[in-house]
């Protein structure tokens, strides 16, 4: 049983699955093997491809050059890019979290400089908000922020280090969180800049993840200079745009996963089905079957803790710890997922997903290796379940 | 699909709730824990009581003088019923035996006792008929007579006015196949039934050891039928949800007040829920108690809505739920140190009704099992 759309919501689900669809074989990505598809610059060509066809903003204002789609179409569209298993989006951070500031504490001109080029994706940004000494520990950052105003204009000198930033090494511009007051401490005295990656003093080192990949970066700042009109909102007030940059996070972030997940699983019981294991196939093993049962009932009330999410969204009220809970469980499930996929493997499992001779592409072993970031990445499980029992349950701080 | 629930189900939950704070109070089920006539004798009085507000009658046609409501209803009111640690035979009577009087082929004559299911004049312990037995309780069922049945454990054994015996067996073996279905209703006081007293794990309940040597079947009050598989499946099921459904009340309850105990007992000068070890154990419940929450909610809405998915979204909810009952109210004495393992502590209550319902049925196990068979033989959708 699925939820009900109204006819005017199918017909909107079948314009994107047939755009979709035809987009996709119009840059043969049917006949692409899963490991052509992660090519960085396929993904950004895509991505702007997307951009020029009106199928980015789709929650925008219209003013903005946005479509104001209400929440249950742009579900909807999320749902058919991930049955589509449409390509990574390199710029989900700016469409995600830097669009929906601007819009709210932006000035106009920031409106007009930067929104354009998020909607087209031709300007990539990255997050510059981890540090080494600042990592769930967000407020103890220290990269500084010097304001100095003299015969060459107003603006700050930003000196430090950021870490874990994904994309850098892509981006065209970072937005990012500076102590702008020497003497403040924690939550005070933080602002938010806008920071172009090709200024003066920007050296990107790209981190080798445990996958052999690497697609996360240190971010070193040596006296790069930002002029004041690319701070957001006021001098000190960057703690609480992060904040509230945050919770639109939580809007429809949630549906993706959860469909992309649907699809493995399906993919992974082909693959218990395909793979022999001592003559018989792996499915037939009455410890794969059972645990394939715990995910396919796992998957199941994820997707149906995401409707129950929307219909909350949908009446206005505002969200709990769903955020938390659902990153959460779906990052954990997912690890188990994938270490199951090994043990259908088997002795195969033994070769690097890089091996040419690797099952599927390497595809089991290299997801296999990238889920143990997710539970580590936009916030450790150990935070999030400090929120859940905090915001969930109202136990003290 | 309606996860938030409907105005008037919202209103059947407050009513039952408060309603609930003052008939089912741990201190009167406390007095009934050295001598099970009394709790008995309390479970009578309050099956009076809930009698009154209609409840017997919940799923009961309004032709039988009943409310006629569905699963999505007898769920909100199961959840109420297991947070209140409610005791008597409520499920067996209200939600199966009221569902096995509606199946096409049941007698005129034992659908009429809906009314008195719905009056409250009937309080129904279960007899599940097991395989040795299966083939000449059919034939009883067949003909009438008198019935003979070896000792079977019956919780609340002592509260009813009748039982109700049942055996169901799979006629043809694929998944949609027939399924053969006997019953008879049993009167308490009728020659050759004997009750026994045992003592219950959940000391919530009464439990009987009840035999019957050729004891008389009234007229028309027994039948055998053959029906689709999926039709029995699904009145059984009923009884299946709405154990999940008081899971979840026990569950939440349990929770609820381990929450309100950690925030005010202190160690190391601080509420001991200030510790991560403790707010994760905590959030951990949480997640799992929400899970099943939207588990069971499915399941009820998939079985009123008739859809395809229905007993899978069921198996998926009982396996969900009872293992999620039964860690929750662990964790829940766990978090209280010392005093969650004292008798004067109600967390041992709810650990025990939690394990006493995931025993009721046929266990995690076959839920589990169920749900494989659907994945390899390719039942599911992705």
């Amino acid at each position: 049983m699925n939820p009900s759309f109204s006819a005017a919501e199918e017909a909107f689900r079948q314009e994107a699955r047939i755009w979709l669809i035809e987009s996709l074989r119009s840059v043969g990505y049917d006949a692409m093997s899963w490991r052509e598809r992660l090519d960085t610059d396929f993904c950004m060509r895509w991505e702007r491809h997307m951009g020029a066809s009106g199928w980015t903003g789709l929650s925008w204002p219209k003013e903005y050059g946005g479509r104001a789609l209400p929440l249950v179409q742009q579900v909807i569209f999320q749902e058919e890019y991930a049955r589509a298993e449409a390509p990574i989006l390199w710029n989900s951070m700016a469409h995600g979290i830097l669009a929906p500031t601007l819009m709210y504490y932006g000035t106009e001109s920031q409106k007009k400089r930067f929104l354009p080029g998020i909607l087209s994706n031709e300007e990539r940004w990255c997050q510059g908000y981890s540090e080494p000494g600042a990592g769930s520990d967000l407020a103890a950052l220290a990269t500084r922020a010097e304001r100095i105003s003299d015969a060459r204009g107003d603006r700050y000198v930003v000196t430090g280090q950021k870490v874990w930033t994904s994309v850098a090494q892509f981006a065209h511009w970072c937005f990012i969180l500076v102590r702008s007051d020497p003497k403040s401490s924690r939550h005070k005295g933080i602002s938010f800049l806008l920071l172009d990656m090709k200024s003066r003093g920007v050296t990107v080192r790209p981190l080798r993840q445990m996958t052999g990949e690497s697609e996360f970066n240190e971010v070193f700042f040596d006296g790069v200079e930002v002029p004041v009109e690319n701070r957001v909102g006021e001098e000190g007030q960057g703690w609480e745009i992060a904040m509230t940059a945050a919770n639109h996070e939580r809007g429809t972030f949630f549906v993706p996963m959860l469909v992309s997940m649907q699809s493995e699983l399906r993919d992974l019981v082909k693959l218990a089905r395909t793979t022999p294991s001592d003559g018989r196939p792996a499915i037939e093993d009455p410890l794969i079957q059972d645990k394939l049962a715990q995910l396919y009932m796992d998957v199941s009330v994820m997707r149906l803790n995401s409707y129950r999410t929307l219909e909350t969204l949908m009446q206005g009220r505002p969200p709990g710890p769903e955020a938390s809970f659902t990153k959460l469980f779906w990052s954990e499930v997912r690890q188990r997922m994938l270490e199951l996929a090994m043990d259908i493997l088997g002795p195969q499992a033994m070769l690097a997903w890089t091996d040419p001779q690797a099952a599927a592409g390497g595809r089991w072993q290299r997801e296999h290796l990238w889920s143990r970031a997710i539970t580590i990445l936009a916030a450790t499980s150990e935070i999030h379940r400090n929120i859940i029992a905090e915001r969930g349950l109202g136990m003290p701080r | 699909m309606n996860f938030e629930p409907t105005e008037e189900q919202r209103l059947l939950r407050e009513s039952a709730r408060s309603a609930l704070v003052g008939l089912c109070t741990m201190p009167v089920l406390r007095k009934g824990f050295d001598d099970p006539a009394k709790l008995d004798a309390f479970a009578q009085a309050l099956w009076a009581s809930v009698a009154e507000l209609g409840w017997t009658g919940l799923v009961v046609p309004e032709e039988h003088g009943g409310m006629g409501l569905g699963a999505t209803e007898f769920a909100i009111l199961h959840e109420e019923l297991g947070r209140a640690l409610f005791t008597g035979p409520y499920t067996v009577t209200a939600v199966l035996a009221a569902g096995l009087l509606q199946l096409a082929g049941c007698p005129a004559s034992l659908r009429a006792r809906l009314t008195d299911i719905a009056s409250g004049a009937m309080r129904l312990a279960l007899l599940e008929v097991q395989s040795g037995e299966r083939e000449s309780f059919f034939a009883t069922c067949g003909h009438g007579g008198t019935v003979s049945l070896g000792t079977h454990r019956v919780p609340d054994a002592g509260v009813a006015t009748h039982f109700l015996l049942l055996a169901t067996e799979q006629v043809t073996s694929s998944h949609a196949g027939v399924g053969r279905l006997g019953m008879c209703l049993v009167d308490r006081s009728a020659s050759g039934v004997t009750v026994e007293s045992r003592e219950s794990f959940d000391p919530t309940h009464t439990m009987g050891s009840v035999t019957l040597r050729d004891a008389p079947l009234d007229p028309g009050h027994f039948h055998v039928t053959e029906l689709p598989a999926a039709q029995i499946a699904r009145v059984l099921g009923d009884m299946r949800l709405a154990r999940c459904s008081e899971m979840l009340g026990v569950a939440d309850r349990a929770l609820s007040e381990t929450v309100a105990y950690v925030k005010e007992r202190k160690q190391f000068g601080q509420p001991v829920g200030s510790f991560q070890a403790v707010k994760h154990k905590l959030a951990d419940a949480y997640i799992a108690l929400e899970n099943s929450r939207t588990a069971a909610r499915y399941a009820a809405l998939a079985r009123d809505a008739g859809a395809a998915d229905a007993l899978l979204a069921l198996d998926v909810a009982e396996a969900m739920t009872s293992v999620m009952g039964i860690r929750v109210t662990g964790d829940c004495i766990q978090a209280h140190g010392g005093m969650g393992f004292t008798w004067e502590s109600d967390m041992h209550l709810y650990f025990k009704r939690a394990r006493w319902l995931a025993s009721t049925g046929r266990g995690v196990g076959h839920a589990r099992a169920s749900i494989a068979s659907a994945i390899v033989e390719g039942r599911v959708e992705f």
